[in-house]
């Protein structure tokens, strides 16, 4: 138990490094880890669950896909408390070059470094609130594809190529910092963030507060 | 008249035949007043002609009565005329029914019937639907197509003549009677096609203008009809009659959705008639039809399809046939509807007479607009013409730059001054505020912004849309229907049009996407919000948005934001209230809630020069600058800087302006600049130091990189409205700012640098020790140079420095040498009021040296400062008899001169009549001037000047009373007006002059006493008023003039005693 408890203070202060974050937080996290952990690891549900619960993100696709992003040892069901605590840091309190990763991830559906329109359509199929019950589906269809255009037009900033790359994605966001976010939530709003941070107990919470748009003005 | 009268003419029935009734349009009427003239003075032109009878005779019921004819016999009550053909006489009247065979006749009927002529025309065609039959044979009958007729005529004419030629000399005389005769038809025949050719042109012209259905003329059938709607079944035609759908009105007048004004659609209306349920009617470019009425599954919107394919010419037209009850009513009121416009126009151009002046008399107007239906477009240019011309005068106040509320008046005129075509959407608009709640302030002047708010929809002749505008309305759609994400897309995407151009951004207002992004700024989406607020900001540069978003409550919102912990968004929202916050109402929706305190607290950040700034401390810099902005549009109201200063507004700006940085400078300086025109500001910014930051910022702060001319601008503005106080214009002085001020005089072509320089230089020069250093720095020349070629608001401001300056005796003779006198003189000639009052201070100032009256006298000088006289406003008399003394005094010969403006001497004694003090005190100064010449002095006796002088002695005016008793001094030197002036009773008042304080009016008041007192009687009076003991006391005065005049006046006095005493003992 004992050996246990110094494996944890190490792994904790190892974290902290690499995070970047405040030690009393990635302290929370870890316990947080352990507490909800299974044996193999963090569970996709539980994570899941989590995120809606804490950050009031709601799109069940979105949270796989985040769940999924934070898996960089590809798990597939289960993370790693690595990949949990790291994927968190960058969840809350990322710096733009981060978030920027983080977002490209998240959209690039088969994770080929491309963000094609097939994968926009996914994330955008579901964004028009159907106005009538009898309205006809592929008039809808017609709407989100035009959408995904747009969206397409916006994100594919470099090269013109037709799929965004994340060089094209990263010069979009310079451009216009909405386009972060710009095919569904992946980062927690401000409120709940540092909600969130206050309750793992960030004492910087209460006197700095960035945010993602503070500094690109 | 035949093609003409069938197709032309509107009948009742449309498909003819008789029965059918001439409809009084304005066409007909036309078309009545041409044949009328063609009718009248025929026989005149063509005595043949018009004997020639009639195949038929015109045949009507008459209104005339019998005993209006003359020159005709009765035969069993049927007056018949002498003349016969065929049996048939000529002119018969037969109890009501008339018939005549010659158009000598037509034209006699015409006469009798007098002013009912029109009628008597209108019944007689009513009749007889084809006249041409009647006169000259079916043959002429009007056919539809090809008209041979004539061919044929000549044809045969032209045979019978040759046969003539064939024929025998002797029998031939019937035929030629014949063909003479057959001449007569044609000649007839011809000049009535000429009269049908001119009819149809005319009515074509007419009717080309009117054949569609206009906006223009929807508005004004729904105005007619709206005033003939109520709940009285008896009276009203309908129940109810409005708009259908949403309220907005689009600048080509059309209210339909711009994607159903491709259809034509005008606009959609409800119409409740008595009898029957609501009638949905789609008012079209080709006529009106009843549509489908309201969707049952989407609410507020129409089904557009039409129900029949009955199309009606107008909107009367169609409730006449779907309402027997509607064309029953209307049919009663149709004469008095028509006839009814004159009265009304003329009505309302006289209430707009008044408008200007009164908001009450506007709402009156808008009454009798409502009413009237058919005044025409000349009308109302004439009226917006008589508004220009009066609004004009008030464009002083701007210059002078003091009073702001009057400037923001101003401007809100010079907008209503812009070309209105559109007046008909004013009047709708202001129908249907009461409507809008969110227009429901107190206020009184809200409708006059409502004018103005319709008054700028600038009528655009093409309805074409750009193709920007259907992508923008799909963009819109996705933020009307798409969830977060699709919005934020829409929103990126929308902001890669071009939102400074005016497409645009009405586009986004026309789809309806203001609504949404205001909206947008409601939720708790940080990121839809600075999206929506990113798009704000930049489309509310149009004035047009700027009032959608006021009247769409946005402002309401974007105070909320101020709060918002996210400093972005507090930036973006205060920007954009910055641009929005252009126009009062908008102002004052700001302060209302509680805007301007939030404003005022962005003020408020951190030190601003120090060295290593954070990305978070800069944001706190741009938060200020924003606030900044914010403020500096709010503050041209009068009640924000008030409320400003409550906030605390003056220590924060104070702190902003040691700014480095031009573009926090700018708004900070163009805050200060608005507000100075307080005097609690003028007094806070010397005291709070701000006057050398504001000379600091005038100067080129560094060699290298040129100070910003807008900047410089502001700074100056400011000074010019602090300088108003002398230890201001001491403190710019102190802080070198009157260089930089000369300085800027080089700046030729930025004329509101110019003029703000050169009104800060204006007030400085106030100041004598500012006056040695202009003179200095050579700012006469620089002035004089500005005096040509410049904007009134520059002349004022040059004209007004030039003023002061010549105060100092160098500086006139300087003005002089620099050849600035010919150009002073010269502007005696304008219209502007406040450069009018300036160039007479300027010319008068100028005056005081005898070498320069001498130009002015060559250049007529004079004269036009006496016709200046006539100026209606109180400020330009004054201020030109002000002018005038220095004239006089140093003008060679100057009686002569004086005597020479004809009518002059009876104008300045009426201007005694005038109730503004100052001119009083200016003209008796000129008047004591003018009574210097004894001729002169006996014009204005016989002009009545003892009197009114007389009456003005009651004054407690000091300034009047020292050149009153100096006019009075002086006028007595002719006649017995020592003796009027006592009988007039001045003499009392003039005593009580001498406990006034002033030293100026104790000396001309001792000059007049002493002139007074050489009247015995006039000494009764002063010594009875106690005159004796004040003026034993100024003898002793240190002036020894007043001395002399008291010690005279004692004398006189003295001398009557005695000579009374000698008399007594004698």
């Amino acid at each position: 138990m004992g050996s246990n408890r110094a494996q944890l203070e190490k792994k904790v202060a190892e974290l902290t490094n690499k995070t970047k974050l405040n030690k009393q937080v990635v302290q929370s996290l870890v316990e947080h880890y352990q507490q909800k952990c299974k044996d193999k690891g963090l569970d996709r549900d539980t994570v899941r669950d989590d995120l809606m619960n804490q950050f009031d993100m709601l799109d069940d696709f979105l949270l796989d896909r985040i769940f999924r992003t934070f898996d960089i040892s590809a798990n597939t069901q289960h993370l790693k408390l690595d990949d949990y605590v790291m994927g968190m840091a960058t969840f809350l309190t990322g710096n733009l070059e981060d978030k920027m990763r983080f977002c490209f991830n998240v959209y690039d559906l088969n994770g080929d470094g491309y963000i094609t329109r097939e994968e926009m359509f996914q994330f955008l199929k579901n964004s028009m609130v159907t106005k009538s019950h009898d309205a006809d589906q592929d008039d809808a269809d017609e709407g989100i594809k035009e959408l995904t255009e747009l969206a397409l037009k916006k994100l594919d900033q470099d090269d013109h190529d037709g799929r965004v790359s994340f060089k094209d994605f990263q010069a979009a966001v310079f451009g216009d910092k909405l386009l972060l976010e710009s095919l569904g939530q992946c980062l927690p709003d401000e409120k709940a963030r540092c909600r969130y941070l206050k309750m793992l107990g960030d004492p910087d919470m209460n006197h700095q507060p960035t945010t993602i748009t503070a500094k690109n003005r | 008249m035949g093609q003409a009268l069938v197709s032309a003419a509107q009948w009742t029935s449309a498909q003819g035949g008789s029965g059918g009734k001439l409809e009084l349009t304005p066409l007909n009427e036309e078309l009545l007043n041409a044949i009328l003239r063609f009718v009248e003075g025929f026989s005149q032109k063509y005595p043949d002609e018009g004997k020639l009878v009639f195949k038929r005779p015109l045949t009507w019921e008459t209104t005339l009565s019998a005993n209006s004819f003359s020159g005709f016999k009765e035969e069993n009550g049927v007056l018949v005329s002498e003349e016969k053909k065929d049996d048939i006489p000529l002119f018969k009247l037969q109890t009501q029914t008339i018939s005549i065979m010659t158009m000598e006749l037509a034209e006699m009927v015409l006469r009798t019937a007098g002013d009912k002529k029109i009628t008597e025309l209108r019944l007689c065609l009513e009749a007889n639907r084809d006249p041409v039959v009647n006169m000259l044979g079916e043959r002429f009958g009007t056919v539809q197509g090809d008209d041979n007729s004539i061919l044929r005529y000549v044809e045969e004419i032209r045979k019978e003549m040759e046969q003539l030629g064939k024929a025998e000399q002797g029998e031939n005389e019937k035929q030629q009677q014949e063909l003479k005769e057959k001449n007569m038809v044609l000649s007839v025949r011809l000049k009535l096609i000429g009269l049908d050719q001119q009819l149809l042109n005319q009515s074509i012209m007419k009717i080309s203008t009117q054949v569609r259905l206009t906006p223009k003329m929807v508005e004004s059938e729904m105005t007619t009809l709206k005033g003939l709607s109520g709940e009285d079944g008896e009276k009203c035609v309908l129940e109810h009659i409005r708009y259908h759908g949403e309220s907005f009105v689009y600048k080509n007048g059309c209210r339909a959705q711009p994607w159903r004004q491709l259809h034509g659609d005008i606009c959609y209306i409800e119409a409740k008639p008595h009898d029957g349920s609501s009638l949905y009617i789609t008012a079209n470019t080709s006529g009106c039809f009843i549509n489908k009425g309201p969707d049952p599954e989407r609410p507020g919107q129409l089904l557009y399809d039409r129900t029949d394919q009955d199309t009606y010419r107008d909107l009367v037209t169609l409730l006449k046939a779907k309402s027997p009850k509607f064309a029953q009513i209307i049919s009663k009121q149709e004469f008095a509807l028509h006839e009814k416009p004159k009265d009304d126009r003329h009505v309302e151009v006289a209430a707009a007479d008044e408008e200007d002046g009164q908001g009450t008399a506007r709402s009156e107007q808008q009454g009798h607009s409502q009413k009237d239906k058919g005044a025409d477009d000349k009308d109302k240019q004439n009226k917006q013409g008589e508004k220009k011309k009066k609004l004009e005068p008030s464009l002083k106040w701007q210059v002078l730059g003091v009073d702001d509320e009057s400037k923001e008046e101003e401007e809100e005129k010079q907008q209503k001054q812009k070309p209105r075509p559109k007046r008909r959407s004013s009047s709708l608009r202001k129908q249907k505020t009461p409507v809008e709640p969110a227009d429901s302030f107190s206020e009184s002047s809200t409708e006059s912004e409502e004018e103005e708010e319709a008054v700028e929809r600038r009528a655009e002749a093409n309805a074409d849309l750009p193709s920007e505008y259907w992508q923008i309305q799909k963009l819109v759609k996705y933020l009307k229907g798409g969830n977060q994400t699709a919005t934020i897309i829409a929103l990126c995407s929308l902001r890669d049009f071009n939102l400074a151009q005016e497409t645009c951004q009405l586009a986004i207002r026309d789809v309806g996407g203001l609504e949404v992004l205001i909206n947008l700024l409601d939720t708790n989406e940080v990121k839809c919000k600075i999206g929506a607020l990113k798009i704000l900001k930049e489309i509310s540069r149009n004035t047009q948005i700027r009032r959608s978003i006021a009247d769409l409550g946005g402002l309401q919102t974007m105070v909320k934001i101020l709060r918002d912990p996210d400093k972005d968004l507090k930036c973006l929202a205060a920007e954009t209230i910055a641009n929005v916050a252009k126009f009062r109402r908008a102002r004052r929706t700001v302060r209302q809630h509680g805007g301007i305190k939030r404003l005022v607290s962005l003020l408020d950040c951190v030190p601003l020069n120090s060295t290593n700034m954070t990305a978070e401390m800069e944001l706190d810099v741009e938060v200020a600058r924003c606030g900044a902005l914010a403020l500096w549009s709010c503050s041209k109201s009068k009640k924000n800087k008030e409320a400003m200063q409550r906030a605390g507004a003056i220590p924060l700006l104070a702190k902003l302006l040691k700014s480095p940085h031009e573009d926090m400078l700018i708004p900070v300086v163009g805050t200060l600049q608005e507000c100075a025109s307080e005097p609690s500001y003028r007094l806070a910014i010397r005291t709070e130091g701000m006057i050398e930051d504001l000379v600091g910022n005038l100067k080129c702060t560094s060699p290298d990189k040129p100070a910003n001319p807008e900047l410089q601008m502001h700074c100056a503005s400011a000074i010019f409205k602090c300088a108003e106080e002398k230890e201001t214009r001491d403190l710019v002085r102190q802080y070198g700012g009157l260089d930089p001020l000369v300085g800027l005089l080089n700046n030729m072509e930025n004329k509101e640098l110019l003029a703000a320089a050169t009104g800060a230089i204006w007030k400085c020069a106030i100041s004598p020790e500012n006056v040695a250093r202009f003179q200095e720095l050579k700012c006469i020349e620089l002035l004089v140079a500005l005096l040509t070629n410049q904007p009134e608001e520059v002349l004022v401001n040059v004209v007004g420095a030039l003023g002061e300056l010549a105060k100092a005796q160098q500086n006139r003779t300087q003005i002089r040498k620099s050849g600035g006198i010919p150009h002073l003189v010269n502007l005696l000639t304008g219209t502007n009021q406040a450069l009018l009052v300036n160039v007479t201070k300027a010319v008068g100032q100028c005056a005081e040296e005898p070498d320069n009256m001498v130009i002015i006298d060559k250049l007529d000088g004079v004269r036009l400062l006496w016709s200046l006289l006539k100026n209606q406003n109180p400020d330009v008399q004054a201020s030109a008899a002000w002018a005038i003394c220095p004239c006089i005094e140093n003008a060679k010969d100057a009686g002569e001169m004086v005597r020479s403006f004809v009518g002059g001497l009876e104008l300045i004694v009426s201007l005694l009549k005038s109730e503004d003090k100052e001119v009083l005190a200016a003209v008796s100064a000129a008047i004591a001037n003018i009574a210097k010449d004894e001729e002169n002095l006996a014009v204005i006796t016989d002009h009545g000047v003892v009197p009114m002088l007389a009456r003005l002695t009651l004054t407690h005016d000091d300034k009047l009373r020292q050149h009153l008793a100096e006019a009075i001094a002086r006028c007595c030197n002719w006649g017995n007006n020592r003796t009027a002036f006592g009988k007039e009773g001045a003499v009392a008042p003039l005593v009580r002059y001498l406990k006034s304080k002033d030293e100026n009016v104790h000396r001309s008041t001792a000059r007049a006493l002493f002139q007074l007192s050489k009247n015995p009687e006039n000494c009764i009076t002063m010594h009875e008023a106690g005159v004796v003991q004040p003026l034993l006391k100024m003898v002793g005065a240190p002036d020894a003039d007043l001395q002399e005049s008291s010690a005279g006046c004692i004398g006189n006095i003295r001398r009557l005693a005695l000579a009374n005493e000698r008399a007594k003992y004698a």
